[in-house]
Parts: C-alpha cells; sequence; structure tokens
C-alpha cells in the first residue's frame, strides 16, 4: 500500500509539474511578450486551466500529509522561506489572471502582475526543489535545521533559474500547439534557444548535486542504474525531439517530449534517492502513516482518481484547437446572445 | 526544542487572519454557485432572457470571487505544516486523508466545471452549460463537508488511538462523523448560503434604488430575500440546538467562554461585557435578567445558568473576549438578518417590496453582515477550542515548528500587505461589475429603456453582437 500511494504523490507531482509548469511557463514569457494582444491571448489559454492545474498542488501536498505526515512535517518549516515565496507567487497570479480577463484587453497591470507571479512562483518552485534534494536536517522526527538551509549554497538559485527555463520552455511549447495566429510562430521560434539553455542547466544542476547534497545518492545496485540510465536517455531524447521538432506539424510533438522530460527526470530522481522521501534522514518507511490511512487512501484513491481524470480530459476537450477560437465565445467578449455552438474551425493541432 | 511563546502566539495570529481573510469568499462563493447554477436551471427550463441575463452578471462577480477562494485557500493547505510541524505530524493521518477527499471530491470537480461554466458558453450546449453550473455547485458543498469534517475532528475528537503522540484512525466512521461535524455542517452550509443571499438581495436593492436595469434588479433582490426568509428561521433553530445538545455536552469551555461570566450563578444573559481574564473578573457587565436560562436551556423558570470561567483551570481557560465578542457579533448579526427579511415579508405581502426606499437602504446596508457573523461564528468555534487544538488532547504550546521568529515576522507583514491590496482590489472590481451594471438583453424589457443611457462615463460603443439597444462599455 504504502508503495502505491508513493507512486501516487510521484504521479501527483508529475501533474503538477507538467500541467501548472506549462501556465506558469506561458505567464513568464508573458513578461518578455512586447505586443499586447499576444499577451492577451497567452492570459485567454491560461485562463480556464489554471486552477484545475493548481488543484494538483494541493492533491501533493495533502496527500503527503496523509501518507507520510512526518515528511510532511519536516520538510514545509524546512523549506518555510520558498515556500511562502511560492504561496505569494500563486496568489498573485491566480487573483490576477481572473481579473485580467474580466477587464477590459488595455489592462496592463493586472496583466503584469499575472507575469511577476508566475515568474515568482516558478523561481521559488525550483528553489524549493534544490533545497529538498540537497537535504533538510530533521531531528526527533521534527525538522532542526537552520533558516536558510534550503539555500544550499546558492544550488537553490541554480535549481530555480534552470524550473524556470524549463516551464518556458513548456509554456513555449504548450503554445506552439494552442495558441493561433503570428503567436503560434514566435513561441515556436522560442522553443530552441530554451531548450539548449535548459539542457545546459539541467546538465550543471546534476553534475553538481552530488556535492551539494547531504544525502546518499545511490546507484550501485541493478535496480537503480538501470531505471536512472533509461531515464537519462528518455530524458535526453525528450530535448532532443522537442528540439528538432520545433515549429513543426504535429505542434504537440514538442509539449510532449518536454512532458516525456519531465517524467523521466522524475523517475530518475526516485532511482536516486528511493527510499528517502525528505533527504537524508526521513524515509519512505519511517514517515509511512498508520495501516488504516493507508487503507482509506488507496480506496479513496482508486474510487475518485479516475473520474477526476475523465472530467479533467472532457474540460480539455472542450477547449480544445486554438486560442482564440473564433467562434466568438472567447473569454471577455461577453458575447449578448449564446452562438448555437459552432466547432472550433482551427482544430488541426488538437488531438 | 520547545518553540518561543512569542512564535506561537504570531503564528496564531497569521492562521486567524489568513484564515478569516480565506473565509469570506467561500462564504460567498458557495452560495453564489447555487445561485448561478439556480438561474441557469431556470433560463434552461423557461427560457426566459431575463434569467440569461442574471446568469452572466453574477457569474462574473462570483468567478473572481471564487478564484480567490481558491489562493487563499492554498495557503492555508501549507500553513497546516509550515508553522505547525508538530501538530502536523501528530494529526496527519486522520486530517491528512479528509482534505485529500476534499482534493478529490471538490477542488478537481470545480475546477473542472468552473472552465466551461465560465468561458464555455457557446462551445457547449445549454445542457452542459447546465450540469457545469450544478457540478461546480456540488463541489463547493463537498468542500464546506470536508473542510468542515477535518475541523470538527479537532473539536470532537473520536474514532482514534494514540500511538507516539500521534493520533492514528482506529473507526473512519467514527472520526469523519464526529458529533461537531453532524452540526456544524449543516449550521455552516445555512450560514454560507444565508451570508450569499444578503448580497444577492443588496445587489439587487442597489440597482432598485438607482431605478436601473429594474426587471433584473426585482428578481434578484426577491430571490435574494427569500432565500433569507426561509433559511434564517432555521439557522436560528440549528444554531440554537447545536450550542444546546453539541457545545454544551462536548466542548462545555466553549460554552462557558462564549458567555462571559467569571463566577457561577448569573441567569441573565450578557448584552454587553469587558471581561479582563487576568483579575477574572468582567470591567462592564450588562445582562438581560434570566435570558440565559431561557435562551442556552429553553428552561422559562429563569434560573438555570451557564457556570462561570473560574470552574476551569486558569491555564486551561480560553480567552475570553475574542470568544464572547465572536459569539456577539454572530448572534446580533442573525438577529438583524432575521428581523430585516421578516420586515421583507410583511412588505412583499402588502405589494410594497419593491418600492419603499428606506427598507432598499436598509437591505443595501445588509450585503457584509452574512459574511462578518460567519467570520464571527468561526472565531467562537476556533478561539474557543483554545488553548487546544485536538480539543482534550493536544494543546497549542506544544504543536508548533522550531523557526525563528524572524522569518514568521516578514511572512506575517507579507500576508496582511498582500491581503489588505487583494481585498480592496476584489471589493473595487465587484463595484466596478456592479456599476458598469448587467449587459443589456436582446428585447428591451417593459420599463428598462433608457435607464442604463444615463450612465456615466459609457462609451457609446456597440456591444459585440450589434444587437444591443444600450450602450455598455467595453
Amino acid at each position: 500500500m504504502l508503495f502505491f500511494l508513493m507512486i501516487v504523490i510521484v504521479f501527483a507531482l508529475l501533474a503538477y509539474v507538467v500541467l501548472d509548469g506549462y501556465d506558469l511557463g506561458i505567464g513568464v514569457l508573458t513578461l518578455f511578450q512586447p505586443d499586447a494582444a499576444r499577451r492577451r491571448q497567452m492570459l485567454e489559454v491560461v485562463g480556464n486551466v489554471w486552477d484545475g492545474n493548481e488543484s494538483w498542488l494541493i492533491m501533493l501536498a495533502m496527500g503527503l500529509w496523509a501518507v507520510m505526515p512526518d515528511a510532511f512535517a519536516t520538510a514545509l518549516p524546512g523549506l518555510y522561506i520558498p515556500l511562502l515565496v511560492m504561496i505569494f507567487g500563486l496568489i498573485l497570479r491566480g487573483f490576477s489572471v481572473e481579473m485580467a480577463l474580466h477587464r477590459a484587453a488595455s489592462d496592463r497591470t493586472w496583466t503584469r502582475l499575472f507575469g511577476v507571479g508566475s515568474l515568482i512562483a516558478a523561481f521559488a518552485q525550483g528553489v524549493l526543489f534544490g533545497g529538498l534534494l540537497c537535504g533538510v536536517t530533521v531531528r526527533n522526527q521534527l525538522f532542526a535545521g537552520a533558516t536558510w538551509d534550503f539555500f544550499g549554497h546558492g544550488y537553490g538559485v541554480l535549481t530555480g533559474l534552470v524550473t524556470v527555463t524549463l516551464f518556458a520552455l513548456a509554456g513555449a511549447a504548450m503554445l506552439q500547439a494552442k495558441a493561433g495566429g503570428a503567436l503560434r510562430g514566435q513561441m515556436a521560434g522560442l522553443v530552441r534557444p530554451l531548450a539548449l539553455v535548459t539542457v545546459g542547466g539541467v546538465a550543471l544542476s546534476a553534475a553538481l548535486l552530488p556535492v551539494a547534497t547531504s544525502a546518499q545518492l545511490h546507484l550501485g545496485a541493478v535496480d537503480r542504474w538501470v531505471p536512472f540510465g533509461y531515464a537519462v536517455l528518455v530524458a535526453a531524447g525528450g530535448f532532443w525531439t522537442a528540439y528538432r521538432r520545433a515549429g513543426r506539424g504535429p505542434d504537440l510533438v514538442p509539449f510532449l517530449a518536454v512532458t516525456a522530460t519531465e517524467a523521466a527526470g522524475l523517475v530518475a530522481l526516485v532511482a536516486l534517492y528511493f527510499p528517502q522521501i525528505v533527504p537524508p534522514s526521513v524515509t519512505l518507511y519511517s514517515a509511512g502513516a498508520s495501516r488504516e490511512t493507508l487503507a482509506f487512501m488507496v480506496i479513496a484513491i482508486c474510487v475518485f482518481v479516475p473520474g477526476t481524470l475523465a472530467y479533467h480530459a472532457y474540460s480539455n476537450w472542450v477547449f480544445r484547437g486554438r486560442q482564440p477560437l473564433d467562434d466568438g465565445a472567447g473569454p471577455g467578449s461577453r458575447p449578448v446572445v449564446a452562438a448555437s455552438a459552432p466547432r472550433p474551425r482551427s482544430a488541426e493541432g488538437g488531438n | 526544542m520547545m518553540s518561543s511563546q512569542t512564535f506561537i502566539d504570531l503564528s496564531r495570529w497569521q492562521f486567524a487572519t489568513t484564515a478569516a481573510f480565506h473565509m469570506t469568499f467561500p462564504a460567498l462563493s458557495v452560495g453564489l454557485a447555487i445561485f448561478v447554477a439556480v438561474l441557469y436551471g431556470a433560463y434552461y427550463k423557461t427560457g426566459n432572457p431575463l434569467y440569461l441575463q442574471m446568469f452572466r452578471f453574477w457569474r462574473s462577480i462570483f468567478a473572481i470571487g471564487f478564484a480567490l477562494g481558491i489562493v487563499s485557500g492554498i495557503v492555508l493547505t501549507f500553513e497546516l505544516g509550515l508553522n505547525w510541524g508538530n501538530y502536523a505530524r501528530a494529526v496527519g493521518p486522520i486530517l491528512g486523508p479528509m482534505i485529500v477527499m476534499e482534493a478529490l471530491m471538490a477542488f478537481f470537480l470545480e475546477a473542472g466545471f468552473f472552465g466551461i461554466l465560465v468561458w464555455g458558453e457557446g462551445r457547449v450546449s445549454k445542457r452542459v452549460t447546465f450540469v457545469s453550473a450544478c457540478m461546480v455547485a456540488v463541489g463547493a458543498l463537498f468542500s464546506t463537508a470536508w473542510i468542515l469534517d477535518a475541523n470538527s475532528w479537532m473539536q470532537t475528537p473520536t474514532g482514534y488511538r494514540e500511538v507516539n503522540g500521534q493520533f492514528q484512525p482506529t473507526n473512519w466512521y467514527d472520526a469523519i462523523f464526529n458529533p461537531a461535524f453532524n452540526w456544524r455542517f449543516p449550521h455552516m452550509v445555512l450560514a454560507v448560503l444565508v451570508s450569499a443571499a444578503w448580497f444577492i438581495a443588496a445587489i439587487g436593492a442597489y440597482y432598485l434604488l438607482r431605478r436601473r436595469a429594474l426587471p433584473l434588479a426585482r428578481k434578484t433582490m426577491s430571490m435574494g430575500l427569500v432565500a433569507a426568509a426561509i433559511l434564517l428561521p432555521i439557522q436560528l433553530n440549528v444554531g440554537d440546538n447545536m450550542a444546546s445538545y453539541m457545545t454544551e455536552v462536548y466542548q462545555p469551555d466553549k460554552l462557558i467562554a462564549a458567555e462571559g461570566n467569571f463566577n457561577n450563578g448569573n441567569t441573565g444573559w450578557n448584552v454587553f461585557a469587558i471581561p479582563d481574564q487576568a483579575q477574572q473578573r468582567n470591567y462592564v457587565q450588562i445582562s438581560l435578567p434570566n435570558a440565559e436560562s431561557v435562551f442556552d436551556f429553553h428552561n422559562f423558570s429563569g434560573d438555570e445558568s451557564v457556570p462561570g470561567l473560574k470552574t476551569i483551570p486558569q491555564n486551561l481557560q480560553p480567552t475570553v473576549a475574542p470568544v464572547f465578542w465572536g459569539f456577539r457579533v454572530m448572534i446580533y448579526g442573525a438577529w438583524a438578518m432575521f428581523s430585516v427579511a421578516f420586515i421583507g415579508v410583511i412588505l412583499r405581502l402588502r405589494r410594497r417590496l419593491y418600492t419603499e426606499r428606506w427598507f432598499l437602504r436598509l437591505v443595501l446596508w445588509m450585503l457584509p453582515v452574512g459574511v462578518i457573523a460567519t467570520i464571527g461564528g468561526w472565531v467562537v468555534s476556533e478561539s474557543g477550542r483554545q488553548p487546544w487544538l485536538v480539543y482534550g488532547k493536544l494543546l497549542v504550546n506544544s504543536s508548533a515548528s522550531s523557526l525563528s521568529t524572524g522569518e514568521l515576522i516578514a511572512s506575517l507583514a507579507a500576508f496582511w500587505v498582500v491581503y489588505l491590496v487583494l481585498i480592496t482590489a476584489w471589493i473595487r472590481q465587484v463595484a466596478r461589475e456592479v456599476r458598469r451594471g448587467p449587459d443589456p438583453l436582446p428585447d428591451p424589457l417593459p420599463g428598462q429603456e433608457g435607464e442604463e443611457s444615463a450612465l456615466p462615463g459609457a462609451a457609446a460603443a456597440p456591444a459585440a453582437s450589434g444587437l444591443a439597444v444600450t450602450p455598455v462599455e467595453a
């Protein structure tokens, strides 16, 4: 049960990184978008998905709390500052995107704040992930380190920057698939440089990890280096595919390639760290909750997660095709008469 | 390492203020979600364009408050572990799954259909829009249920065993349907519905006062007031019984603090008091003679009383002032709401509901009262549980993380500044949407012609469809 639930939690993390990753990335990209109409278009892509995407963050945090209370109770105080900064970033962007979309297209303040909030949140997530990889000092099942430990002598800044570029890459790749008009070409053009910068950043972070971390990284046993090796190959292949297919159809391929890279990255980290959950001392076995809790969680997840995935798939299907959809029902236009549902006409990239 | 008292006090302030801020939005958006679903359902069934106009108008007010509810809620899920690491470790096996259930049953459901509800019109059929509106409303109710459940377990913990200072479930049925939950869930659902009802009625009253969008204004205020008039008597009854059959039985200390007597034997009900807890007395105390006996025990002989605080050791007493005044704010708010709803019923029977301007002004002033009373109720429930975090089992003082006070002060200040900015922006946005008014109907209804053209600052641009007869701001 514990192992199954760990997979669920890693899946929630992956879902969050993939989904909110691209919409945070789109937020970051709005900061560098000089054209007001295109900024608006980018906002509209995020408008109907961001809250669903962020639900995975709550699922992740609360799943961790339920299944491994010790991990939750030590990681959060240990990563206090980046977590709070992330929270402020998420507050800012979530509110700003709704404000911007419900106001006139000429509104600059909220659009700008949406970008700034997204940047803050993405950077802070990278910092806190770096801090977690470096290790959290725990004594008597409670956090016992110092305030700035998460910083890892600057390792956190590196992972923060890499996360920003990775999310921007995911955002650009998503816009290649979702954006219509000139925005599509502009974003497709960003995929290559962003992929190169991200590959460099990821390689540097990976090389420095053994120096920066206080955790034991195991690669000796065959059941570790084999999955690790495959994961590295898949990640490299993902970057390569995203680079190669940038700007070419089918337009969803670069985004799927980035997703595969993110999944492979997580698998590689699990292979390196397992069973440490909050490295170095809180492990899957020491942090696990009681049997009754685990049983409840397994049942809850088996009953509800399939439905969740189904209606999210449906919601994505409703908004398939490119933004802006030229059916006159785009966000912000507030049509006076409900058009009788014309199908979106340019759906070539959606699948 | 034991955390310092300053750290604990500031952590409590942080949680209390961020939770109160958060509470404002669910208090409105649960009710608004249901209202929006009802409006679309009415349009779907009758085809009356008035309902569609109301639906669109309320949907956009609902959407922004809903977004603020989501983001301020994310804060709370992390705060459970940030400052309160020891608490998180102790209660995780029981409260964690409850909030996972909230995420699975409510957040995903709401988020999945919220996009379709807000942006999907014209892209999906009317039926799908209606189903989406219902799903968002159902999600909001599930969310209320599970969050109330987690909080109620901390009020009346059941179905657990303690292992190395950690609470572990032994019987999920007992843990989920704990005594507090069974009373507080209906109480809270009624509270948020009533809060939204006044918000809705007040905005209808505003348009009636301004003589704008009259068909929408009448319908809006009428629906809000009908809901308030039906729900308030039920709510008064549920709240009253909850105090008698739940709080008094399972959390006597809370009721003692709420009534604000230090000595035994006061059968009067304190209308006003300034407690001085250090001296274990009230500076000022004004009581309604014999009323406590009637209110709290339904004993009309007038000689029954809630015990005084001195019956509890001083180190285990809740801080009286917030419990006492939170309770008063809730009760006085409830009485005010009940009275106004009662007047509304009378005016309606005499067919003067929409024309009595003093009454419309009164309803406009009632706009925030439901939310304020709801927050007052939460102050009672949370500060009345002190000094316990899990009532009778886990003290607040042994629940905190070991962190430095500096980072906490910085984050507390940041929360206050950010939240002040957000609530200001939200209020201004709602005011803007209300002033701008609903988008006009395709066919002008009688009595509406020409009203909106008096709108100051309205641009003379035709609306997107070209069917608009009155100008709207683009």
